[in-house]
């Protein structure tokens, strides 16, 4: 029993020590110095993002900036052709006034991305500022030529049309007459004349 | 009164960075490898706040780290085997010749610290786990997943055989 107690010793005295680094081995700082070079990456992400951000946002200000500077000075260029950008301007500038003469940089100045992402936003812009409002629509304009024909037509003294126009309809009405249809007898030619 | 996180992460790290090495170094049976386990173990911890909420702090520590350490165990041996000379400078104990040698030239604790770096590790780590403060079979059991009895089974399996060769080397030394 005696010799069991000094073996139960000797293994736990033992077993106590197991893998034990120390107190001083200096463990518990390198960890931690592992763990601050881990944290370190993290703490900076925020500046890279909002900078990653920054300069992505740069250009697209640049083109707006851009675009609105040569909507306010722009003169009249002549446009490049076919594709989206003809269309857009085509469908969208004529019918609001003030954009009729807005027209995209000659294209052997402009890059051709930069035109088209001016079109695009003169497009954008021409698209929000036909649509009627409640306080400004209608719109004022002159009237076209068809316009006016129509209008002349509705004021103009009725009489004279009303006339054809009872006149016409009475020819409609009347029962046809359908002349007598003469038609000569076929005669048999003379063999000897021809 | 709120307590700053990092604060109380260093201060987990310092409690507690012993005794998750000595559970590495339980299943590595060595310094460099279980460090890196406990540096991973902490790492980890640190990066999901697992720390926090915990109720038995050192069960839960143990079973990260027993995990780490045995995750990292199989990367460990693949390196060891395709390069030689780290076998020589890094050879586990477990592969030197046997512990009745090693008492010829070192002190009782190293000797037996020797002797359980031989036991097979199903014995060896339940063992080296009770040996730590407040630890006990149920928290052994939930920590590498065996029912309670089996902890108690290998503890008195690996105690027996360490008990048989401490026996066996005292009667050589006096005979």
């Amino acid at each position: 029993m005696h010799e069991k107690d000094h073996l139960d010793r000797m293994l736990e005295s033992s077993l106590s020590s197991y893998g034990d680094p120390g107190v001083d081995s200096g463990l518990a700082e390198r960890v931690l110095a592992r763990v601050s070079n881990e944290r370190a990456p993290h703490q900076s992400a925020p500046i890279w993002r909002s900078r990653l951000v920054l300069w992505a946002a740069l250009p697209a200000a640049a083109c707006l900036l851009l675009s609105l500077v040569l909507w306010k000075h722009s003169g009249p260029v002549t446009h490049p052709s076919g594709g989206f950008a003809e269309s857009a301007s085509s469908n969208h500038s004529s019918k609001v006034p003030g954009f009729e003469n807005v027209r995209p940089p000659a294209p052997k100045t402009v890059p051709k991305t930069t035109t088209r992402i001016l079109h695009r936003t003169f497009a954008k812009v021409a698209d929000s500022a036909a649509r009627p409002k409640q306080d400004v629509f209608p719109l004022p304009q002159p009237l076209s030529p068809e316009e006016q024909a129509l209008i002349a037509m509705a004021t103009a003294p009725a009489s004279s049309a009303r006339e054809n126009l009872i006149a016409s309809q009475r020819q409609l009405d009347a029962p046809l007459e359908i002349p007598t249809i003469n038609i000569a007898p076929i005669t048999k030619p003379d063999p000897g004349a021809k | 009164m709120t307590i700053d996180p990092d604060a109380e992460f260093t201060a987990l790290v310092h409690r507690q960075s012993r005794f998750v090495f000595r559970v590495a170094y339980a299943v590595l049976l060595n310094s460099h490898d279980a460090e890196d386990a406990v540096q991973e173990t902490f790492l980890k911890l640190y990066r999901n706040r697992g720390w926090q909420h915990v109720e038995n702090e050192r069960a839960y520590l143990a079973r990260v780290a027993w995990r780490e350490a045995v995750d990292l165990r199989p990367r460990r041996t693949q390196a060891a085997a395709s390069s030689p000379e780290l076998v020589e400078l890094d050879e586990a104990p477990s592969l030197q010749p046997g512990p009745e040698q090693a008492l010829l030239s070192a002190n009782h604790q190293s000797t037996i610290h020797a002797m359980i770096d031989a036991l097979p590790e199903e014995l060896r780590v339940p063992l080296a786990l009770s040996a730590f403060d407040e630890l006990h079979s149920p928290e052994i059991g939930t920590i590498l997943g065996i029912p309670e009895g089996t902890v108690r089974t290998r503890l008195q399996r690996a105690r027996q055989i360490l008990r048989q060769k401490l026996v066996s080397l005292q009667e050589s030394r006096y005979a």
